[in-house]
């Protein structure tokens, strides 16, 4: 394959815990030995609920923070050694949609302001014809010229134009890779449809890497190449077919969350025990996988050691589960 | 809520931080509180400008009275060397207002700054700078002052840049709570995204949307210098060379059986003065309460 | 149809009275005034509840279901004027004209009680859960000690060792926990009649489930009524008995859930359910449709 614009090897990012005492401080693994790869006109998916690190994730792909350990590379460039100039050039290349287009857009800028300050500084078009090189990019995501939405407040907006807008701040740098964090979650669900589609065309008719993290499996299921599946900061799964032959138990219990949209057919009520839910906050440094304790394929070997990613096959899925990896070698 | 139209005929080219100014003031006088406020203030001012117009006498000059009850030749009455208290009063409200702004400004300048980089940069700037802050706080404005008054004898600079001293850590604070806020906010993320330089996301980006609270602790920072230097001027360690209402009031000490009318107008003036600063910032506030903001929000749903 | 002659007529025989309606809106019309802004964000809505019915009303942002439930509970914004029209006739009484003493008695004591999207926002930081239960419990004379009673609520709602959870405070528990807290709250004044809006919106959907059946066990071992406000058709699919569209402050489509689900008349609804339904299945569908609008 190509190589990749970004690459995550063996990320690891702690937070201090607030709830920490001042003398031991205890840390937050947010992530833990990530390794992810962002390549050219490919969808990855990053998919995991809340608390399992993907919008830390997401942060770390766009420089936004720094990693405690590991490395992340630029076009092969470690992130500690990127100069000023490669900097500027990964500013310009790596762009963000974000989770709330309205707080992703300067409430007290018009749109022209917004965009026009990012133009004006990367020099995208001269002074002259810079209102005419914005109205084509809001054209370009489906603004049209006539509704002039230029000297518009974001407020003015829909919550769907808002993300428009955001996606053309983002696409006309011409960038090589887009890092869309939850960019789907605060629409509507006819809106959704519109910005996905958008981001989709977008990704086929330039060949960017595209990266949407989000918790929605069903709308990433229509436009991801690769999707992995994130449980309290590890990559848990990594494939191309994670949802129509998912192997990690924990990628099957998302897919297995999901509803049913039959009113005919409703999932059972499930008691107590069915659910499988204890009170107290799972523990957070315990040895062995970190899964253990809501896995219903969960052995001994389970608590004690954190389980390996093993890929299945060439090309196959990256796993990290010991009952699943013990079962392929076994067939193997 | 701003129609499209009105918007429009806003002028693009101007800068994020003046209109977010005239925002605030359009803001503010919408609301009772902050009109009365805005009046209050505006009166004061007035009469600090034109105080030789608006005088009858000279401050400093003496009058044939002395000890005279209020009446229609002296409005506010005279003190026991017969001075005019009510030209003196309006000679007062420059001092006090200058004192007030002064300062107000200056720890805005200090604290802001200091703030800003504190709460963009955080590590050490921020361990460092609110620990300064800290330190100032934790000492009550009046000994600081008193402390440097006592050092270098009472000038008016060394008063304004001792009170200044004494509160620029409020506004510091402030500023650093706010730049924490909106450092997360996905606007300056999305700024940064885009490889936008640290001076355009600091002053552009996060400052206009950290003005209203900025702005109601100036009022607030200006009504506590007022009330210093009042401290200050009826300890006796104001300059002696200011007309001042602290200052009418340490005169006033020793009369206060036999002339009420020589403390009850200063007093009286610096009440104006604080009441109208804080319904000022009663006013900002309230323009920026949240619930106003919901509303809206919530309206279409 | 609605029999707009029966409005709590005291002269009906007791045995008929349990197949009135728990709660009847009728033309309701709400206006909303900000500033110089108007919107009409329900537009001459009727609405009906009957005993023990779990009934969903769902919409996309700004189809008014949110600005509905909060006009039959009066919980609207102080800020912005109301003008409302219609009636809301619940359990026999007009609650248009009842008095506001009357109607939070209504709130506390066996009326109505709601849940909200977020639950943090709901519950008090600094106190126990326990407490803030118990501030919530009708007061029934000479029966259990308060915490037990409390345990018995948050075991109702599925909460794993009510015990424990009861001793906690907010920000110890996880947010589905905090949510089914907070539907044990709601409960604490026995409600004949529960609105959830957006209930599980905010949530995980391994937590959502959760959620999810402890609503559902609640409406059928208790058989309380429901109204559930949601965007989510799944939500609807999986909980309600019977479900409103709304759009634009209007309802367009009202029916048996399945009935909607299975033949929706309105192409709004259709392309709701279609669009859904794509995100759902894990998509064998092209989520994507042409735009409209």
């Amino acid at each position: 394959m190509s190589q990749p614009i970004i690459q995550l090897s063996g990320v690891t990012q702690h937070f201090k815990d607030p709830g920490g005492g001042l003398l031991r401080p205890r840390l937050v693994r947010a992530l833990d030995g990530v390794d992810i790869e962002v390549h050219p006109n490919r969808t990855l998916a990053i998919v995991g609920e809340s608390g399992s690190g993907k919008s830390t994730l997401a942060k770390l792909l766009l420089l936004l923070r720094r990693p405690t350990s590991g490395e992340i590379r630029y076009r092969g460039v470690a992130h500690s050694s990127l100069g000023r100039a490669e900097m500027k050039k990964f500013r310009r290349e790596v762009q963000a949609v974000f989770q709330d287009p309205a707080a992703s857009l300067n409430p007290r800028m018009t749109i022209e302001e917004s965009l026009g300050h990012v133009a004006r500084f990367h020099r995208l078009a001269p002074p002259a014809e810079m209102r005419a090189f914005l109205s084509r990019h809001l054209e370009d995501v489906g603004l049209s010229r006539e509704e002039d939405f230029l000297p518009r407040f974001p407020h003015q907006l829909s919550g769907g134009q808002q993300q428009r807008v955001a996606i053309a701040r983002a696409m006309m740098l011409s960038p090589a890779a887009i890092i869309a964090d939850e960019p789907l979650s605060s629409l509507d669900v006819s809106i959704q449809a519109q910005i996905l589609d958008l981001m989709l065309e977008l990704r086929t008719r330039t060949g960017i890497g595209l990266v949407i993290v989000s918790h929605d499996l069903g709308a990433m299921k229509s436009i991801a190449d690769e999707v992995a599946v994130m449980y309290r900061g590890k990559v848990v799964e990594f494939g191309e077919h994670v949802f129509d032959d998912p192997q990690h138990p924990y990628t099957r219990l998302l897919l297995d969350s999901q509803l049913s949209m039959d009113p005919r057919n409703r999932r059972p009520i499930r008691s107590l025990e069915e659910s499988g839910e204890s009170s107290g906050a799972l523990p957070l440094s315990a040895a062995g996988c970190s899964f253990q304790f809501r896995c219903d394929l969960s052995q001994e070997v389970c608590a004690r050691s954190a389980p390996r990613a093993i890929q299945h096959g060439d090309g196959g899925p990256i796993v990290r589960c010991h009952v699943v990896n013990n079962q392929e070698r076994a067939d193997t | 809520m701003t129609s499209p139209a009105s918007s429009r005929s806003a002028a693009p080219g101007r800068s994020g931080f003046l209109r977010s100014l005239y925002d605030v003031f359009a803001q503010v006088m919408a609301t009772s509180h902050g009109s009365f406020g805005v009046i209050i203030l505006t009166i004061l001012t007035v009469t600090a400008i034109f105080a030789p117009i608006i005088a009858p006498y000279d401050p400093i000059a003496l009058t044939d009275d002395s000890l005279a009850p209020p009446s229609w030749t002296y409005l506010f009455g005279t003190d026991n060397l017969g001075h005019d208290i009510f030209s003196m009063v309006v000679y007062g409200a420059r001092s006090s207002l200058i004192v007030g702004l002064s300062t107000a400004l200056a720890s805005l300048l200090l604290g802001g700054v200091m703030g800003m980089l504190a709460g963009y940069y955080r590590g050490v700037f921020e361990t460092v700078l609110m620990r300064v802050a800290e330190l100032f706080q934790t000492l009550p404005a009046i000994i600081i002052v008193l402390f440097l008054v006592s050092l270098f004898g009472s000038s008016f600079w060394l008063l304004l840049a001792a009170v200044a001293l004494a509160i620029w850590p409020l506004q510091a604070r402030l500023v650093y709570g706010q730049f924490i806020r909106l450092r997360e906010a996905d606007y300056v993320a999305a700024a940064i995204v885009a490889g936008l330089p640290v001076r355009h996301v600091i002053l552009r980006e996060m400052l206009p949307n950290a003005m209203q609270p900025i702005i109601v602790q100036v009022a607030l920072d200006a009504s506590i210098a007022i009330l210093i230097e009042a401290a200050l001027g009826y300890l006796g360690i104001s300059d002696p060379n200011m007309v001042s209402w602290g200052q009418l009031l340490y005169e006033a000490q020793n009369f206060m059986s036999e002339a009420w009318w020589m403390s009850i107008f200063p007093g009286a003036a610096i009440c104006l003065a604080i009441v109208g600063l804080n319904m000022v910032a009663d006013g900002l506030n309230e323009a920026a309460d949240p619930k106003s903001g919901s509303a809206s929000r919530n309206f279409h749903d | 149809m609605i029999d707009v002659h029966e409005r709590g007529s005291p002269s009906r025989p007791d045995g008929e009275s349990g197949d009135a309606p728990l709660l009847r809106v009728e033309g309701l019309d709400v206006r909303l005034h900000v500033g110089a802004t108007s919107v009409h964000a329900v537009r001459s809505v009727d609405f009906l509840v009957r005993r023990g019915e779990c009934v969903g009303v769902v919409g996309e942002s700004g189809s008014g279901k949110s600005t509905l439930a909060r006009a039959v509970m009066r919980l609207m914004p102080n800020v912005s004027r109301v003008e409302l029209g219609g009636a809301i006739i619940f359990d026999g009484r007009d609650l248009m004209t009842l008095p506001g003493a009357e109607m939070r008695k209504l709130r506390r004591k066996s009326g109505f009680s709601m849940v909200f999207q977020d639950p943090l926002g709901f519950l008090n930081p600094t106190k126990r859960i326990w407490r803030q239960v118990a501030e919530a419990l009708s007061e029934r004379p000479g029966g259990d000690r308060p915490f037990a009673r409390v345990v018995k609520l948050l075991e109702e709602v599925g909460l794993p060792e009510p015990e424990r959870v009861a001793k906690r405070y907010p920000h110890e528990l996880s947010g589905g926990m905090r949510q089914r807290v907070v539907i044990a709250i709601a409960l604490a004044s026995e409600p004949q009649l529960l609105f959830a809006d957006e209930p599980t919106t905010a949530l995980d959907s391994t937590v959502q489930l959760l959620v999810l059946d402890t609503l559902r066990r609640l409406h059928r071992d208790r058989g309380t009524g429901m109204v559930v406000i949601t965007h989510d058709l799944s939500v609807v699919a999986e909980l309600c008995d019977r479900v409103y569209v709304m759009r634009g402050g209007e309802v367009i489509e009202s029916g048996a859930t399945v009935d909607i689900f299975e033949a929706p008349e309105d192409p709004y609804t259709a392309r709701l359910i279609e669009l859904s339904r794509a995100s759902h299945t894990l998509g064998a569908a092209k989520l994507c449709a042409p735009a409209s609008g």
